[in-house]
């Protein structure tokens, strides 16, 4: 028979006031499926990221959800990160030059640099009229 | 409501240490705080600073955007910014972004203080 995922979701608006709120619900989602130790630092790490990405730019004007779901299948964790802003594909930031001398370091494209680092797939997807962000992370050993 | 930026300053040897007390660096917000306190430091004449991250567990990329700033305020007041006490996920931060080609990172502050000050 075949196992269930484990799975979380929140949905709350977003807002920097809201921000203590949705790390609870990620660190508890986390430690429930029994994510440990380095996995669990860079899942926190991404999310971090990509949760601020929609607190301070999907809602310019009246500020409206966030959906977060978190699912554990047996090698990997996936969350996905929704909100109903304008499109916006984080993917398309370019990548940082991060060796170059400090009075010529641009300070922007840290975030995704980050994620693309510290998580094993990123996906973006438009559906409808919400972004739709996918963090994954094998945690039986990189793909 | 996340908990503002708190610091503990002290002098050793020369050296100003800044000892950042937050265990969380994520709000956005408290970026702008710490970039300047980080940069009234340097113009009001610190030459060296050394900063503990020791309390810190977590931390987005919008502080390290304030690192940088601040050691570009560093560079053109000819000042040095330096870490001490990073836990491996920060320190795997600094790496991932750089930061660790643009300041000193040492284990402790008392191996900082003995190379970093007078």
């Amino acid at each position: 028979m075949a196992v269930k995922p484990a799975k979380f979701e929140f949905e709350t608006v977003a807002d920097l006031d809201h921000l203590d709120e949705i790390n609870s619900f990620i660190e508890m989602s986390l430690k429930e499926l029994d994510i440990q130790d380095e996995h669990y630092g860079h899942i926190c790490v991404s999310l971090d990221e990509a949760v601020t990405n929609v607190i301070m730019y999907a809602y310019p004007h009246k500020k409206e959800n966030i959906k977060i779901a978190i699912k554990k299948l047996k090698d990997r964790v996936s969350i996905k990160i929704i909100d109903s802003g304008a499109p916006f594909n984080p993917l398309d930031h370019p990548t940082p030059d991060v060796s170059v001398k400090i009075e010529d370091r641009l300070v922007g494209g840290l975030g995704i640099h980050l994620m693309r680092n510290m998580m094993d797939e990123l996906n973006y997807h438009r559906i409808g009229d919400k972004n739709c962000f996918t963090l994954v992370k094998y945690i039986g050993g990189k793909k | 409501m996340t908990d503002p930026i708190q610091f503990m300053e002290e002098n050793r040897q020369g050296v100003s240490i800044l000892h950042i007390v937050n265990e969380r660096l994520i709000d956005p917000n408290l970026s702008d705080t710490l970039t300047r306190r980080l940069c009234g430091l340097i113009e009001a004449g610190t030459l060296c600073m050394l900063i503990d991250m020791g309390a810190v567990t977590r931390i987005s990329s919008v502080f390290f955007r304030s690192f940088i700033m601040a050691g570009k305020k560093a560079n053109e007041h000819k000042a040095k910014i330096a870490f001490c006490n990073l836990t491996p996920l920060i320190k795997e931060g600094f790496i991932i972004t750089g930061l660790d080609k643009l300041f000193k990172i040492y284990d402790n502050e008392g191996k900082a203080v003995a190379e970093l000050g007078e």
